[in-house]
């Protein structure tokens, strides 16, 4: 009897043990969803609409599990492969590739679960939110753009841009990676993406807004880890890629007038220059002297 | 009054029989070296002819000397705006075909070539590159008229005669011609000096040499394009630029200049001229015309008591004046005027005066006689060979008055001293001559002895260079007596 109590007493202990443990590790897969999505926040939500890649509420439910960890490993290689879900996902989000990302097996299921567990929680409160109108949505939106579409907003986001303002928090100039086509900014950076057209691409503001608030890109992502910008910056920053979009003014008239210009200029100057030294001694006076003597000349 | 003291030379070219002996000791004494071996700093050309570096005298093409704007003078082919257009290329500038490329032969294949059926060859070797090349041409390429027409009618100064002179010039233009030494003029408004962005180049105080600060000298070879003589010299070796120092070394220990010492004919004359600085700047700016007169307005008459007085002043030494009194270079150019300036229009105020030659006029051989031109005596000198424009083209700057007076003076000499040693004129004939030209039986008698009889004193008269206090100005020679100068430096040995 004293045997069977400890060893229930084993049992117990190894019970709560394991109970604990699984607790613990369930909470830590949990909150490894959570911040392994932070990755995923550039482009999708769950449950707040589109941004430059589908809504992903509710997306096991839509799609076979080992779909979504095969699309998240390589999406390029299951549309090059044929895959008509994903050929047809790619399509309808203009054509723009998902990163590959190398997770693990339980990283995979545990980002799984994470937006599993949205679908259950918030179907409800994202059916509310579904439910106000779509005129209402739009009311809103454009009422939010104007609030933010400001002369003000505009100017600073072109200095936080340039980097003539600095980022509060010590965040590096989008300038120094990005170009931006404009009248009045210099040429920016060559090393990541011409952002003239980040505007239209992305997606509108929320795509914008998604990169710069959770960068996916790993340079991009390692810069502002430790120096995010704040809300009010981004803010700036995205109207003033929206500015830049809808502006876009050096790319149809810049490059021809140049060469044209270019070519005008080098014509006058050969004029010029023949003109001014046509009489300059162009050989030696010993010339024709010489080469009237020797056959070698 | 600003007097100072200048070392001038007279040329006197009907002496001159073009055997370039001047040029060889020059050669020989200070430009046998690398860099230098194409520097002339003495040449001797025929004219008519093109010169060396061709056809020097066309400012045309090398923008030499000075030139008169509305107010003053100003360099034709430097200065500083002129200068920084041309900083990276100067085409003004002579490039080694206009002088030659120099050459040696390759002297030891005449020995070391091995046995053939052909003689061995001295292939032609460039100084410059070290390789066998192709000689095109040589400093003197012109002489006694070449033999070709590349030379003698490409004359510069052709242009300042006439058609039908040039015609006539050139029937006879293998019988016709007279040479002409140039070294450096040692100018009394130096184009190359005025040039100079470094300030290397200056005119000596004591005696006018003209000199390049070896030191100081940076290169920009804004010199050779300035000097319309063509007398300052690249050196491509030390990257300096070079030219006559009118043998000074030598000239300070009372030695002739080494082209004066050997010249063969006897032409050269060496002196004193006491000239007044204040008037440089208006015998420069004078007309054309009046360019030789008003140049003979600056050497003063070392005999004038102001003048002494005001030379003695001007810390010009007892020696000096006393060298000046006695210059043969003042008697043929201010007592006598018989010597004029070369190309005196570049307005450099050059200090070599040449006699220009008395040549024989124009004539034929007809039945065995020959017979000449002259109706008289001085319508001889209107006839001459080489016409008078050509002449004043050459040394009054195309005022033809003055060639004529200096060669009826020098016809004058000869008629006078054919009156002496054969005594067949018409002496009243011979008196209106020698009146006409304003010079008496004693003072053509004197333009005779200088002219033929001189000797080397006559010819050289050298001022005592005082070095000794030169060196007085820079260390008290009392220090040192008795500690220098004394005692060997190797004991001598005796016996045998």
């Amino acid at each position: 009897m004293k045997l069977i109590t400890s060893l229930n007493h084993k049992k117990v202990s190894v019970t709560i043990y394991l109970v604990v443990l699984l607790f613990v590790f369930s909470n830590a897969v949990a909150q490894d969803g959570e911040k392994l999505f932070q990755q995923c926040r550039a482009c999708h939500t769950i449950g707040g609409g589109k941004l430059l890649g589908p809504d992903l509420l509710d997306v096991s439910k839509r799609r076979d599990v080992s779909w979504i960890k095969n699309f998240i490993k390589s999406s390029q290689r299951m549309i090059k492969a044929g895959d008509p879900d994903a050929v047809a996902l790619f399509e309808e989000f203009n054509k723009l590739p998902m990163m590959d990302y190398n997770f693990s097996d339980p990283e995979l299921d545990a980002l799984v679960k994470y937006i599993d567990s949205f679908s259950t929680n918030e179907s409800e409160k994202e059916n509310e939110e579904h439910a106000l109108s779509d005129s209402t949505a739009a009311a809103q939106a454009t009422e939010y753009l104007a609030s933010i579409y400001t002369e003000e907003n505009l100017i600073k986001g072109q200095e936080l841009f340039e980097g003539k303002r600095a980022f509060k928090n010590g965040g590096p100039s989008c300038i120094s990676c990005h170009h931006v086509n404009s009248d009045n900014a210099v040429q920016g950076g060559l090393l990541a993406a011409d952002l003239t057209k980040s505007f239209s691409r992305n997606g509108g503001l929320a795509g914008i807004k998604g990169i710069i608030d959770h960068p996916p890109f790993p340079a991009m992502k390692n810069a502002y880890e430790e120096a995010v910008l704040t809300k009010d910056e981004s803010v700036k920053i995205q109207v003033y890629l929206m500015h830049a979009d809808k502006a876009d003014v050096m790319v149809e008239a810049a490059p021809t007038d140049f060469i044209k210009n270019g070519v005008k200029g080098m014509f006058i100057l050969l004029v010029l220059i023949a003109l001014v030294w046509f009489k300059r001694k162009k050989r030696s006076v010993n010339y024709q002297i010489m080469k009237r003597q020797s056959k070698f000349h | 009054m600003d007097v100072r003291s200048q070392i001038s030379m007279v040329f006197h070219l009907d002496k001159c029989i073009g055997c370039h002996t001047c040029s060889i000791a020059c050669k020989n004494t200070w430009t046998d070296r690398k860099g230098a071996e194409y520097m002339w700093w003495n040449n001797v050309e025929t004219k008519p002819g093109t010169g060396y570096p061709t056809k020097w005298e066309d400012q045309s093409i090398y923008k030499g000397g000075w030139e008169k704007d509305s107010h003053f003078l100003k360099l034709k082919g430097a200065g500083k705006v002129k200068g920084l257009k041309n900083i990276f290329h100067n085409p003004n500038m002579p490039e080694m075909d206009d002088y030659y490329e120099p050459w040696t032969y390759d002297y030891s294949k005449l020995f070391d070539a091995p046995e053939s059926k052909d003689q061995p060859t001295a292939r032609p070797v460039s100084l410059v590159t070290g390789k066998p090349m192709q000689v095109k041409g040589g400093p003197n390429w012109d002489d006694d008229l070449s033999g070709t027409p590349d030379y003698a009618r490409q004359d510069v100064n052709l242009k300042n005669i006439t058609q039908a002179e040039q015609e006539a010039m050139f029937q006879l233009e293998q019988m016709t011609m007279h040479y002409l030494p140039r070294i450096c003029n040692h100018c009394l408004n130096p184009s190359c000096v005025a040039s100079c962005p470094s300030g290397a180049i200056y005119k000596r105080g004591e005696d006018g040499i003209v000199l390049v600060n070896q030191n100081k000298c940076r290169g920009w070879r804004m010199c050779i394009t300035a000097c319309p003589y063509k007398k300052t010299y690249y050196n491509w070796n030390t990257g300096k630029s070079e030219k006559c120092i009118l043998c000074f070394p030598r000239l300070e220990t009372g030695q002739t200049p080494a082209c004066m010492h050997t010249c063969v004919g006897r032409i050269r004359y060496l002196g004193v001229m006491l000239y007044d600085a204040d008037m440089i700047k208006t015998a420069a700016i004078s007309n054309e015309s009046d360019l030789v007169t008003n140049q003979m307005e600056i050497y003063l008459d070392p005999l004038s008591p102001a003048v002494i007085k005001a030379a003695k002043e001007n810390g010009i030494s007892d020696d000096t004046l006393e060298a000046a009194q006695k210059s043969p270079v003042y008697k043929f150019v201010k007592e006598w005027g018989l010597a004029l300036p070369l190309h005196p229009e570049f307005r450099t105020i050059p200090n070599l005066f040449y006699v220009p030659p008395l040549l024989p006029t124009m004539g034929k051989v007809e039945d065995g006689n020959y017979h000449n031109s002259a109706k008289e005596l001085f319508g001889g000198i209107e006839n001459t060979r080489l016409p008078i424009s050509y002449m004043a083209s050459l040394f009054s700057a195309r005022n033809e008055e003055i060639i004529k007076d200096v060669l009826k003076k020098l016809m004058a000499v000869r008629w006078f001293r054919r009156d002496e040693t054969v005594g067949d004129q018409n002496k009243e004939q011979l008196e209106d001559i020698l009146k006409e030209v304003g010079v008496t039986r004693e003072v053509a008698d004197d333009i005779y002895r200088l002219t033929s009889l001189p000797t080397v004193k006559e010819r050289y008269v050298i001022p005592p260079a005082h070095r000794e206090e030169a060196l007085e100005m820079i260390e008290d020679s009392g220090d040192v007596k008795g500690n220098t100068g004394f005692g060997f430096h190797h004991k001598p040995t005796r016996g045998l």
